[in-house]
């Protein structure tokens, strides 16, 4: 046997202090790993709370519809707690003027299956603000949380949730700014403290969520402000046709008794007359003519929003156009005390091809401008003339003229100089005549001439007619005497006016009051001409015309359309019925006997209309 | 109080009177004496340790404070040696405490109760700083400056302008370092 010297006390003291030593280490390594688990234990929550937050705030940016981020929070904070279920309650629409929470119907996936009673409770119900779990939130704005249901008084579906086995809730609003957006509330089968961490969690996530709810509502409000939009839209639309149409019928309205007026002015003229009545009824027709195409131009004015407009070229002389002008606008300036003067002396070709109505519309509207800005005592001169292919029209006035800096801008549609608002224009006059010269290919514009008068001016193109001379209106005694006429008119006063131009023709005429009464009258007699106008009542002229035609009740007739309504859609719509052409209203004398002369030539005979079968 | 300073206070009892030392101190204070860095401890354990400390060193409160402070720095310079190269010199280093050091120390301790130092230059440039804390351990915040400044190889003056334990609301310490200094006295 070894024997071991028994230790010193030294020693004996210095192993009983590194003893104590390690028992320290020990102690303080121990509760090192505690504090580690703890701190990793809280690491875990923060990272589960952050990930749910983060979750919900994804969902809460890609989802659209408010009820679908709702359902996503709610699975995501019942997984994340643990709690048995979860509600949205949302706030109603109407009444509008009090706040009112109402169930979404929006439930967490699992809580169907246990707390069915409860979930019809919840759906029949409603909150204001108040002492109830909902109304609580929506009174405080904040999260509100009930450690046990059956505790709360205030709680009002206590016992249906506490036989679906419910006993403590918390709920939390979405808020959209400080206004609650809508409510979840989430609830657990046995009693808990509050958890303020995850009440402040859970706020967080509320205000994702009203994020939702927001973007929601204002895309709803968009969409209300957009039909909104679209209404007022249809109805300009709408009030656009009625102003069409207002003015297709107002055309109408006023062509019957001006073709009556004309009509008989004509007739009139044709009377034994003094040299003086002569002039008077030539005003008249003058003045009507002109009436008629500022009638035309105002429909074109309708046509130009459309942008339909097209010039009309027809062959005419300037220089007499002009001169009817100045005729008739010489009384008018007199009375202000100022003289008009014509010169056409450089006007080279006497017979142009334009559209008359336009440069005689531009004209007018130059004249009338150069009355208005002249003072009395002074002249008016207007210089028509060919330059180089064009017609150029001058009117040079004595008024102060237009400042260089306005001389772009006046021929702007509304635009005027503060002469011209003193003078009391429309703006509209100049902005006419720019689009009238436009249309025709030309130039308009302002400057002054080398005495320094002010002077306005326009140029466009024109083509010399082919024609050596003017058609000579078709006299009457060129006509073939008796011609059977059947003339369909409802309007008395424009039947009035057809025996009164057809009379030196010398010809049978007819009368019918509508469509079946013409083809009454076809039926027992035959007739060379068929003048049918165009709406009247009972059968209006376009079907009489395609019974005619589809019947062969008149065999060898002419039919022409007599009408207001000679827009290209309405000609191509009566030649499509089978009219032979269109003579629109009020009826030009010359085109009338030259329908009469061409129908003596077609079918005077028999054989002529055996020719046509 | 964090279980950091009683690591640090251990360490620079042993590295300058050996580890019995610290065992005597411990019996005395009758303090557990098992200190986790991650754990916080009563402030009643620290004022036992230093009350045996002076006791068996026959130094008063305060002086014990300022000593500890002094041998704690190279252990901290051992333990946070980015805590020191980040700062180029003592000055540096201590304007920096509530930025740098503090945020750190937050960082790796959370709820660590650190003091806040006012701080600010007074006309000759030296720098005036206020020390707030409930612990009146205002020797230690010398301690720990003097400490610095001999790790930075710089002198330091250091100047207890008012103290809590003379009545002010707070301490204010004026201090001013000088590089020059040390050398000038470690040339001669």
């Amino acid at each position: 046997m070894i024997s071991v010297p028994a230790p010193s006390d030294d020693l004996l003291a210095k192993i009983e202090r590194l003893e104590r030593r390690l028992a320290r280490e020990r102690e303080a390594r121990q509760m090192a790993e505690r504090i580690a688990e703890q701190g990793t234990r809280d690491l875990f929550v923060k990272r589960q709370r952050l990930k749910l937050v983060e979750s919900i705030a994804s969902a809460a940016n890609l989802l659209d519809d408010p009820s679908d981020a709702f359902r996503v929070a709610l699975d995501e904070i019942c997984t994340y707690t643990g709690w048995a279920t979860g509600h949205v309650w949302i706030l109603a629409d109407y009444p509008s003027d009090t706040v009112k929470l109402v169930s979404s119907g929006v439930w967490s996936s699992d809580s169907s299956v246990e707390a069915k009673a409860f979930r019809r409770v919840t759906e029949s119900m409603s909150f204001g603000p108040g002492p109830s779990l909902p109304g609580r939130v929506l009174q405080k704005r904040q999260a509100v949380w009930i450690s046990d249901i059956a505790l709360d008084v205030h709680f009002q579906r206590t016992q249906v949730a506490r036989e679906c086995g419910l006993r403590a809730a918390f709920a939390f609003p979405a808020l959209i700014g400080t206004e609650v957006g809508a409510v979840l509330e989430f609830f657990q089968g046995w009693p808990r403290e509050p958890d303020e961490t995850l009440m402040r969690t859970v706020e967080q996530i509320g205000a994702q969520l009203g994020r939702v709810v927001e973007r929601k509502r204002n895309s709803d409000r968009a969409a209300i402000d957009k039909a909104a939009l679209e209404a007022e839209h249809r109805a300009a639309e709408q009030a656009s046709r009625a102003k069409s149409a207002f003015l297709a019928v107002t055309s109408h309205e006023v062509r019957t008794p001006l073709n009556a007026v004309l009509g008989l002015a004509q007739t009139l003229r044709r009377e034994p007359l003094t040299p003086g009545q002569h002039e008077l009824v030539d005003g008249v027709l003058a003045s009507g003519e002109m009436l008629l195409r500022l009638l035309n131009a105002v429909l074109d004015m309708s046509k130009i929003e459309a942008n339909e407009v097209t010039a009309h070229l027809s062959d005419f002389d300037p220089g007499t156009m002009v001169g009817a002008i100045v005729r008739i606008w010489t009384p008018y300036a007199r009375e202000q005390g100022i003289e008009l003067s014509l010169d056409t002396t450089e006007l080279g070709s006497r017979l142009i091809r334009s559209d008359e109505g336009r440069i005689e519309q531009t004209v007018v509207n130059l004249v009338a401008n150069a009355i208005k800005f002249t003072p009395r005592g002074e002249s008016i001169a207007i210089r028509v003339s060919s330059v180089e292919g064009s017609l150029r029209v001058e009117v040079i006035d004595g008024g102060p003229g237009v400042d260089d800096s306005d001389r772009e801008r006046i021929f702007q549609p509304f635009e005027q100089t503060e002469t011209g608002r003193e003078a009391g224009g429309t703006g509209l006059g100049l902005s006419i005549c720019t689009g009238n010269v436009r249309l025709l290919g030309g130039e308009i514009g302002t400057d002054r001439t080398e005495t320094g008068r002010s002077r306005f001016w326009f140029q466009c193109p024109v083509e010399t007619s082919t024609r050596v001379h003017l058609e000579q209106p078709v006299e009457p005694d060129e006509v073939q005497g008796g011609l059977r006429v059947l003339a369909a008119e409802d309007n008395p006063a424009n039947r009035r006016v057809l025996q009164l131009l057809l009379a030196p023709a010398n010809v049978e005429l007819t009368f019918a009051e509508d469509g079946q009464q013409a083809l009454n009258a076809l039926a027992t007699a035959r007739f060379d001409l068929v003048l049918m106008d165009a709406n009247m009542p009972v059968m209006d002229g376009v079907e009489a015309v395609r019974r005619i035609r589809s019947g062969d009740l008149a065999p060898g007739a002419t039919i022409q359309m007599l009408t207001a309504n000679a827009f290209t859609d309405d000609v191509s719509r009566y030649m499509a019925a089978g009219a032979d052409g269109v003579l629109t209203k009020p009826i030009h004398l010359p085109s009338l006997f030259a329908v009469l002369a061409a129908c003596g030539k077609a079918v005077p005979s028999s054989s002529a209309v055996a020719l046509s079968h | 109080m964090k279980g950091v300073v009683f690591n640090l206070l251990e360490g620079a009892v042993s590295r300058a009177f050996g580890d019995d030392m610290w065992d005597r101190l411990i019996d005395a204070a009758e303090v557990s004496g098992a200190y986790t860095s991650l754990g916080s401890y009563p402030d009643s354990d620290m004022e036992a340790l230093v009350a045996a400390a002076g006791q068996d060193l026959e130094l008063d409160r305060d002086q014990v404070l300022r000593w500890f402070g002094q041998n704690a720095i190279p252990l901290m310079a051992d333990i946070y040696p980015d805590f020191f190269s980040a700062a180029p010199d003592a000055r540096t280093f201590v304007e920096g405490i509530n930025s740098q050091i503090h945020t750190e120390v937050r960082k790796l301790y959370p709820g660590a109760a650190c003091p806040h130092f006012n701080m600010r230059s007074n006309s000759s440039g030296d720098l005036v700083m206020d020390y707030i804390s409930t612990r009146r351990m205002c020797a230690l915040a010398q301690g720990f400056v003097e400490g610095t400044a001999v790790w930075y190889g710089e002198s330091v003056t250091f100047e207890h302008v008012t103290c809590t334990s003379h009545g002010a609301p707070h301490c204010t310490f004026a201090i001013s370092w000088s590089s020059e200094t040390l050398d000038k006295v470690k040339a001669a």
